[in-house]
């Protein structure tokens, strides 16, 4: 059961990633890539890795999303159908794919994999997280919020009206947005 | 007339106000709404399309339009007199469940099962599906706008969905890359002046460039501006229904159709709490906020004006009628504001429906006396 | 045997999600009844005979839309409702019963993005655009808070397991001991239903907005999809914060039906009267006020789970 559900969703992948570059469209294309990505969680799934698995469905789900709000902003709401080349370079391109694909090819078949010692854990997420992560639980933990803190303070740097624009030189006048915020800062 | 039986189905009307017929649109939905029909917003969801008083050339064209969209089964109908009001949505329903004439209709449109929208030299009607491009490659063509000519020729070759060259782009207020989309909102959109014609140039949702009209401008019959009770709730439920508060618009048409049955005590009764209700809504307030008609007057006060005015009519009392806005002052109004902010400032305007020039004048006669 | 029991419950959920969808819509139009002045057994039956309608209506199309995308986007809201209906545990049953039952729901919600999104632009037509952007926007303010007050339950429970979830409310109700994180999950629910105080994306100021183009079956199925929402969203939040199918007397299969309900009444009582917030004045809101709400909470709730376990 589970070798054809990984087949089923092996296939899948490889099928709706070759789509991405065949449709015609910049929409159809974004939603294929996540119907690609999808199955390679459903695999990840058949592993018994439930919560990255889970994850891996829901970010790439998330970020196809917001490719669409990326969409607008840089390239109008051009997603469209209409018959589109997205492939650059084709040759050297094939040349380092082909070459990447033997060579990942040949890593899985030929590396001699250990065999499982003893059963496999009752959690394995957990297990994998402890393996991979042990003594650095802590540090990662901490990361993760200061990583949300420097995404947001990169936009609030990166967005060309500061206060200065909004607020007059001295910061005294009221707001001048063309849509007043909700609080009303 | 009475509730419906069970026979007789709820219908969603799209009702169309020929400019002029402000009352008798007013007691067509009364009807509608004792009978427990619904208004239509799209005419993708409507079964009846029914016309308020008599349509000009202009009108009669797009009311073609919106009729060729709409889905079988359908019916339309028109209604040039009161009494009529009576017996139009029986006639609607008789026809409607009327099977074998509504299939061998809809097979003489030509088309089978599905209903695929077909598109037009241009587009007067904002809930059609044409795409928006079309508009755009026709008016670069015809209106001198400086440095698109010789991008036109490429999009001209240029294959898009549908056969139509895609939009272009240009920088909206936030200096992101928005498609160019050129509208024309009106005559016929859902709580919207009747007969007001608006021309948007859309980058991303937000009108760059707006011009206002009025339909078949020659052919008015000169509509006295609405007063009273009735028409000041139709106006106030009209800026609660584009603000989104479809529970207090409700009631709010409640109160006018009371009012325009003759149930002015009832309706008396009901219009404290509403206006109260209202002004003490903070969530509205809050919502409503940033949005300026005029320097010192926003979109809140003027619907709290409107309930002020409907209540002294009720009461008996005088009020000051609302000071009407010429068409020509819509697009400064608009312009720079987002498509759902302007139909609010639209919503909180009464629209005088001649241009400024005509205002002294009965139709038809010379300008003369204007010059000088 | 359980398995037979959760195969066969699988395959009724759907019926009971559409059941409990129509009855919220009969609330909801009976509630609009009431407001406008029409009789409320007529407001009562609207669901069906607009069912009914719809069915006998024709499908429409729009020249150069994406009807592959739109159409998927319409029906699967739907879908989403009744994949995510799965991980919620009614008494012994739980069709899907995974070690990240939490993480499951947060994946359907996220997949509302794309859903609306597509049924917004799929068309071809300027309003439903807006309309899909409208939701994007909502979504932009709702979506971190929701994720963080989903955690809540989560931390309180030491587990992502729902049955876990379940079983660490036995004293006390997480609704009671996390409030915010209750709060802010049910304003998420209404906004990816698209529906009351979010009701923007399908405004009528911009003619029906994202349900604007559609007609027929297309209608119908964005317009259940948008109940089966609610009504799951509701259906969630019963392990989530208000003790699953703990209570006296009944089962506690009819304990989640009756819990659901219950805020399935909440919902419509509230969120019907309540204005649409148009979407510009909540991206502010949403990340100055309630995400260091939502992130307080899960402080709080944090040292109460260390400090509670020793």
């Amino acid at each position: 059961m589970a070798t054809i559900v990984f087949w089923v969703a092996a296939v899948v992948a490889v099928l709706a990633a070759a789509a991405v570059f065949r449709v015609d469209s910049m929409a159809r294309a974004t939603y294929a890539l996540a119907v690609s990505f999808i199955a390679v969680g459903v695999t990840v799934l058949v592993l018994h890795l439930d919560f990255i698995g889970v994850i891996t469905i829901l970010m790439m789900v998330m970020e196809m999303a917001v490719m669409a709000v990326f969409m607008v902003s840089y390239m109008g709401m051009n997603p469209a159908l209409m018959p589109m080349d997205m492939t650059h370079s084709k040759r050297p391109a094939a040349v380092i794919a082909a070459a990447v694909f033997v060579g990942l090819a040949a890593a899985a078949l030929f590396i001699p994999w250990p065999a499982r010692a003893g059963t496999a854990a009752a959690d394995t997420t957990r297990a994998l997280g402890e393996a991979i992560m042990s003594s650095k639980m802590l540090v990662m933990l901490t990361i993760s919020p200061i990583l949300f803190a420097t995404i947001i303070a990169a936009l609030v740097l990166a967005n060309p009206r500061g206060r200065y624009d909004r607020l007059g030189d001295d910061l005294q006048n009221a707001p001048a947005d063309p849509e007043p915020g909700g609080v009303g800062r | 007339m009475g509730v419906t039986t069970d026979r007789r189905r709820p219908l969603h009307v799209l009702l169309v106000e020929v400019p002029g017929n402000g009352a008798a649109r007013i007691a067509l939905e009364a009807a509608a709404a004792s009978a427990g029909h619904v208004l239509a917003t799209h005419p993708a969801e409507s079964d009846v399309l029914l016309v308020c008083g008599t349509p000009g050339p202009e009108m009669r064209t797009v009311i073609d339009r919106v009729w060729d969209q709409m889905p079988y089964p359908k019916h339309r109908a028109a209604l040039t007199s009161p009494d009529e009001i009576g017996t139009v949505f029986t006639t609607a329903q008789d026809s409607l469940t009327d099977r074998r004439a509504q299939r061998s209709a809809a097979r003489e449109d030509g088309i089978d099962g599905r209903h695929l929208a077909e598109d037009g030299p241009d587009h007067e009607h904002p809930n059609d599906e044409h795409p928006d491009d079309t508009d755009e490659s026709m008016h670069e063509h015809d209106m001198p706008m400086g440095g698109h000519d010789h991008m036109s020729m490429d999009h001209m070759s240029m294959s898009g969905p549908g056969g139509y060259p895609l939009a272009d782009g240009a920088d909206d207020r936030d200096g992101l890359e928005m498609d160019v989309l050129h509208r024309r909102l009106g005559p016929i959109l859902p709580v919207w002046p009747a007969g007001v014609i608006l021309d948007v140039t859309l980058t991303g949702d937000t009108i760059t460039d707006a011009s206002a009209s009025v339909i078949d401008v020659d052919d008015h019959k000169r509509g006295e501006p609405q007063s009273g009770a009735a028409s000041a709730l139709d106006q106030a439920a009209q800026i609660l229904a584009v603000a989104g508060w479809d529970a207090v618009a409700a009631r709010t048409l409640r109160v006018r159709d009371l009012a325009v049955t003759g149930r002015r005590d009832q309706a008396r009764e009901r219009i404290r709490p509403l206006r109260r209700r209202i002004e003490r809504s903070v969530m509205l307030r809050w919502s409503l906020r940033g949005l300026q008609v005029r320097p010192d007057i926003d979109v809140r006060t003027v619907l709290l004006t409107r309930l002020e005015r409907a209540d002294a009519a009720l009461n008996g009392r005088q009020f000051e009628p609302e000071p009407a806005t010429p068409v020509d002052e819509i697009p400064s109004l608009v312009k720079g504001r987002d498509i759902g902010s302007a139909r609010l400032i639209i919503a909180a305007l009464t629209v005088f429906p001649m241009p400024r020039a005509d205002s002294a004048d009965e139709v038809g006669t010379t300008r003369r006396h204007q010059h000088g | 045997m359980v398995d037979v029991g959760n195969a066969l419950w699988a395959l009724v959920l759907p019926g009971v999600v559409l059941v409990l969808a129509i009855l919220a819509a009969s609330g909801n139009a009976a509630l609009a009844a009431r407001d406008r002045g029409i009789p409320v057994h007529v407001g009562v039956l609207s669901p069906f005979r607009e069912t009914g309608r719809l069915l006998r209506q024709q499908r429409r199309s729009v020249l150069g839309a994406d009807s592959l995308l739109w159409r998927i986007g319409g029906s699967g809201l739907a879908v989403a409702a009744f994949l995510a209906a799965l991980a919620v545990p009614v008494g012994a049953l739980v069709p899907l019963d995974i070690p990240v039952g939490v993480v499951w729901f947060n994946a359907v919600d996220v997949s509302l993005w794309a859903l609306w999104w597509l049924l917004g632009w799929g068309g071809n037509s300027v309003h439903p655009l807006i309309g899909g952007y409208r939701f994007l926007a909502q979504a932009l303010a709702y979506e971190i808070p929701l994720m963080f007050a989903l955690t809540a339950p989560a931390i309180g429970a030491q587990s992502l397991r729902l049955t876990d979830v379940v079983a660490a409310q036995q004293p006390i109700w997480f609704a009671l001991t996390m409030p915010v994180a209750f709060i802010v999950y049910c304003a998420s629910v209404t906004a990816f239903s698209a529906w009351g105080p979010f009701a923007f994306p399908a405004g009528t100021d911009i003619a029906g907005g994202v349900l604007g183009e559609l007609s027929g079956v297309d209608r119908l199925l964005v317009l259940a999809g948008r109940w089966c929402l609610l009504v799951v969203g509701a259906a969630f939040a019963v392990p989530m914060f208000l003790g699953g199918g703990a209570g006296p007397l009944l089962p506690s299969a009819l304990w989640v039906l009756l819990k659901t309900c219950l805020l399935l009444a909440v919902f419509l009582l509230l969120g019907h009267a309540m204005p649409a917030i148009r979407p510009q004045r909540l991206a502010e809101l949403g990340w100055v006020v309630v995400l260091p709400l939502v992130l307080l909470q899960l402080l709080v709730t944090s040292v109460l789970a260390v400090m509670g376990k020793g």
